[in-house]
């Protein structure tokens, strides 16, 4: 993420406006981030209630960048068309819901004030979320799948009833053999250590941990599949399938449930400051943990650094090389382009991709 | 990476359900299935061949030079879309 230099020189509130008119697609978390890391060099903390509310706008994004997935690329896996009109729906609610919940500040400006959402609007935006994802994603109200579904036979089951394109996916893959497709033993990333992680972004090594990020020697993945290993259905799928194609389709399916109804991931822990301006935020983005490292010197940022979850998962010897050199040696032939592009998507990237096969 | 392109809407395919824009001296084809009401002249957010939402024009602009100073221009606007190759062998 070199793009991040271009702030260097600039003021800390031109930077905070300008990061997410760049990497726009995932601006909210973005935002997140940077105001996180430049709160922490400057020393400053936001108003009551506003770090609560950064988080549920970044879990809305989330959402939203999950239904993308399901509703435009999972259709096409089975030949299916992308289902738009569902998503520009989407793109509504988004973006009434994050209007309500900004209450016409700036949540994310470095220090704002206390925050004043309409809590009301915002209630009514994720419910129409919730109705859409129960019609065109579970069959069902999303609270109650993730109560029923707690395991692979209760997912086969409910992929044989949903009467939409995620249950026709899971059924398909069951029934196609390729649960596991993809599997390999790249780790999840444990839990970061501000202090560790400062080591190693800091300085010119730093340049190549944020290119080709690694811990403890090992490379690791960072995603919605790792953040939700805890849940019952991806505890069940992981045992029978480890980290391969289901569990990570479903792994997605567990996080829209407990977004849509309403579930959120917790606040960070507010962390004591590293050195005299310097800053670090780890916001859980999208794809998996976005980490923003700041420094600052007399109100003008002197080095911005981003390491997005995309340089974890697409190390050279990382999950996404391993799955794919696991699934070239399952798929059938005719089925390797769509899986592999389907499996590159299971992970998400935030990136377009050119597949190319020898 | 995370990046949505600002782009000028030249023209609307018939059905109006897809649009011509100019990206970097390119004309290229998007689908309008996400926004409402796009109009020649326009600018939108593409990404990934899909209009997400309309900006002004002074935004258009402003994140246009933002990307390139960045020196992201030339890499999301080249004829291969941009991103990992990833060479995979075959079984």
């Amino acid at each position: 993420m070199r793009a991040a230099s271009v702030f260097v020189g600039r003021g800390v509130d031109e930077t905070s406006r300008l990061l997410p008119a760049l990497f726009s697609i995932c601006g909210t978390a973005q935002s997140a981030a940077c105001a996180g890391a430049l709160e922490q060099a400057l020393r400053i903390r936001p108003g009551p209630g506003v770090a609560k509310l950064r988080r549920r706008l970044v879990d809305a994004e989330t959402l939203r960048e999950h239904l993308w997935r399901i509703l435009l690329d999972w259709p096409r896996t089975l030949d299916e068309s992308p289902q738009t009109p569902s998503m520009a729906r989407v793109m509504a609610l988004f973006g009434t819901l994050r209007t309500a919940l900004a209450g016409g500040g700036e949540p994310f400006a470095p220090g704002a004030g206390g925050a004043q959402p309409d809590l009301e609007s915002a209630d009514l935006a994720l419910a129409g979320l919730a109705d859409l994802v129960a019609e065109r994603v579970f069959g069902a109200p999303p609270a109650e799948w993730l109560a029923s579904v707690r395991g692979f036979d209760a997912l086969a089951g409910w992929s044989r009833r949903a009467g939409t394109a995620a249950g026709r996916l899971v059924g398909w893959l069951v029934a196609a053999g390729y649960m596991d497709l993809g599997r390999s033993d790249v780790g999840p990333l444990p839990p970061l250590g501000a202090a560790a992680l400062e080591l190693r972004l800091d300085g010119t090594a730093g340049d190549d941990f944020v290119a080709r990020p690694d811990w403890a020697g090992e490379p690791c993945e960072t995603s919605p599949y790792t953040r939700v290993l805890g849940s019952a259905l991806v505890r069940d799928l992981s045992a029978r399938c480890g980290n391969g194609l289901l569990t990570r389709l479903a792994a997605a399916l567990v996080e829209v449930a407990g977004l849509a109804a309403g579930g959120g991931h917790p606040e960070p822990a507010a962390e004591d400051g590293l050195t005299a301006g310097v800053g670090l935020a780890q916001v859980p983005a999208a794809r998996g943990l976005l980490v923003h490292r700041v420094r600052v010197v007399d109100g003008l940022v002197r080095d911005y650094r981003i390491l997005a979850p995309t340089e974890w998962n697409f190390h050279p010897k990382g999950v996404v090389a391993a799955g794919l050199a696991s699934l070239s040696t399952r798929a059938e032939p005719c089925d390797f382009e769509s899986l592999a592009r389907l499996y590159i998507t299971a992970v998400d990237p935030c990136v377009e991709f050119t597949l190319q096969l020898n | 990476m995370c990046l949505a392109i600002p782009a000028r809407i030249t023209s609307i395919v018939p059905g109006g359900q897809s649009a011509r824009v100019t990206l970097g001296g390119v004309s290229r084809e998007i689908s309008l299935a996400l926004v409402e009401d796009a109009a020649v002249g326009d600018y939108v957010l593409v990404h990934v061949g899909y209009a997400l939402n309309r900006i002004s024009e002074e935004e258009a602009e402003r994140t246009l030079a933002l990307i390139s100073a960045a020196g992201m221009l030339d890499e999301e606007l080249g004829a291969n879309p941009p991103g990992p190759d990833l060479a995979v062998g075959s079984a």
